[in-house]
């Protein structure tokens, strides 16, 4: 039984006093007015609020579970922490609540109006979400594993840091949506429109892609392994430093990518010069999403294979040049231009070498040097989880930005300017 | 059931020895020695000491000596820093800002295969007094 009647409940909000922590379990509250009202910790398992108007309430971690909340009015309401477990919530109103943290496992809210709601960390497994409205909504650690989104408008949504795995987001708009390492493995996306969308580091591994729009979506250093990506559109779209192949391109509609390091556009490669480019790599085809990047430029490039060994000897290479070491260097003096890019193969090794200059230096095979330093004045030091480099690191004004993969060894000694 | 965890909330400042069982999570200040399976330090947190943990997950401030098995850093890592542990990462970085910025600090993380193995220990008891003990012994034997 409940501790109020439907009467009591009514009286008491509008007397604008508290029913925090009240067991108000099975109790129909349909059509009710408890804006404002102080819900705080109460129970509402398996209420029934239907059209009830709850605006600005606070239901701050209140048990809502199988409630039945169809075309309810939750605007800007407070349910952080609140678990609303296998709860009803289709066609309700929900624009600019507050839902970080609560539990939605399984609730149904499709159609629902989510427009600029917070969800950050929220508990969405199985929800549905289905031409739902969640513009502007923050959905950043949040689950949504198996989630249903089909037709959902979440146009500039953040998904940051989700879990989206095997989420189904069929013909849903997701333009200029912030999915930076989102995980997205096994999620279905046929349709959907991914125009401007932020994917850095998503994993996509094994998603349905077919007929996505990419314009203008930057994939840098997304995975792509084993997602299908038949009539996917990549125009303009940004992907250094992902593992976009050939391969992954067959069936896809390609117009012209970019592999700039900033993802500014400043290396746009066309169709017709995308397998020549991407069939550069030096490793038959398996080089790190790094190596594929800056994979051969037309000019500029330099390589040395494996058995070349250069003794004593004093480089330099102009700026925005390419240089593959597979072989050896030794006691060698090089200096990189500016945006000059340094890429030791997992052959590779540079050994008692000194590199300076403000160019990038990538490492899948080992660089050591007891100069001190080894390396000054680098831009960028990536180093691969095959790499290995003991040195040390004079860094520019500003600071170099590091890279490190798991696995790779440092022996590392940074100094600042 | 959720993860137990202790927390130093932003506007939290302890200074001294932190232990624990549980996961600590720090967006506030730690100052001292810090010992726990798991740290994740906030982008508003800073822990300057030493900390001995098995993973550690830092966007905020680190200085001192840090011993973790894994290591996500953003953030940053401030002069006179010694950070070792079996495996880091550090993911690049998009724009203009380093995803970590290093002051003066030592890194040493991983096993390199081409290292050679730290010579054993001399062991004592099996040699005659003043003499290395055969184990250590160099050069041919007759």
């Amino acid at each position: 039984m409940p501790e109020f009647t439907f009467e009591e409940v009514i009286e008491r909000v509008a007397r604008g006093e508290s029913l925090e922590r009240a067991d108000l379990r099975e109790l129909d509250l349909a059509k009710a007015n408890l804006d404002n009202a102080n819900l705080r910790r109460a129970d509402l398992e398996g209420a029934n609020l239907e059209e009830a108007s709850l605006r600005r309430a606070n239901l701050a971690s209140v048990s809502l579970r199988d409630a039945f909340l169809v075309r309810a009015n939750l605007e800007g309401a407070n349910l952080r922490g609140a678990d609303l477990e296998s709860a009803n919530l289709e066609g309700a109103n929900l624009r600019g609540a507050d839902l970080s943290r609560a539990n939605l496992e399984g609730a149904n809210l499709e159609g629902a109006d989510l427009t600029g709601a917070r969800l950050p960390s929220a508990q969405l497994v199985d929800a549905k979400l289905g031409v739902a409205t969640l513009e502007n909504a923050n959905f950043a650690n949040a689950d949504l594993r198996n989630a249903y989104l089909g037709g959902a408008n979440l146009t500039a949504v953040d998904f940051q840091n989700a879990i989206l795995e095997s989420a189904n987001f069929e013909e849903a708009l997701l333009t200029g949506a912030n999915l930076r390492d989102a995980v997205l493995r096994r999620a279905a996306l046929p349709g959907a429109d991914l125009s401007g969308a932020k994917l850095e580091r998503a994993v996509l591994e094994g998603a349905d892609l077919s007929q996505v729009s990419l314009q203008d979506a930057d994939c840098r250093h997304a995975t792509f392994q084993g997602a299908r990506l038949k009539g996917a559109k990549f125009s303009r779209t940004h992907l250094y430093g992902s593992d976009f192949s050939i391969e992954a391109a067959d069936g896809a509609e390609v117009d012209e990518v970019d592999f700039s390091v900033a993802g500014d556009g400043s290396q746009l490669i066309p169709a017709a010069g995308l397998a020549a480019f991407l069939n550069g790599k030096t490793d038959g085809g398996t080089a790190s999403p790094q190596a594929v990047a800056v994979a051969p430029a037309p000019t500029n490039r330099r390589y040395f294979g494996h058995g070349d060994v250069l003794r004593d000897a004093s480089l330099e290479f102009d700026a925005d040049s390419i240089v593959e070491v597979d072989g050896r260097f030794l006691k060698c003096n090089i200096t990189l231009g500016q945006g000059a890019q340094l890429i030791i193969g997992r052959e590779g090794l540079l050994d008692g070498c000194q590199v300076h200059g403000s160019g990038i230096l990538v490492v899948h095979g080992r660089f050591a040097s007891d100069a001190s330093p080894g390396i000054s004045g680098a831009r960028r030091i990536i180093v691969g989880s095959t790499g290995s480099v003991r040195a040390t690191v004079k860094q520019p004004a500003g600071h170099t930005h590091f890279a490190f993969e798991p696995g790779c060894v440092l022996r590392l000694k940074t100094e600042t300017a | 059931m959720a993860e137990k965890l202790t927390t130093v909330e932003e506007g939290s400042e302890v200074t001294g020895t932190l232990k624990s069982t549980c996961g600590v999570t720090v967006s506030g200040k730690v100052s001292g020695e810090l010992h726990a399976p798991t740290l994740m330090i906030a982008a508003t947190g800073a822990v300057h000491g030493t900390v001995k943990v098995e993973k550690l997950h830092s966007q905020g401030e680190i200085s001192g000596r840090i011993d973790a098995d894994t290591i996500e850093l953003s953030g940053r890592i401030s002069d006179q820093t010694t950070i070792t542990g079996r495996s880091i990462e550090v993911k690049g970085s998009n724009g203009d800002q380093p995803t970590a910025i290093f002051g003066n600090c030592v890194i040493e993380v991983g096993v390199d295969p081409n290292e050679p193995p730290a010579p054993a220990p001399v062991k004592e008891g099996k040699g005659k007094k003043g003499q290395p003990a055969p184990e250590a012994a160099t050069g041919a034997t007759t």
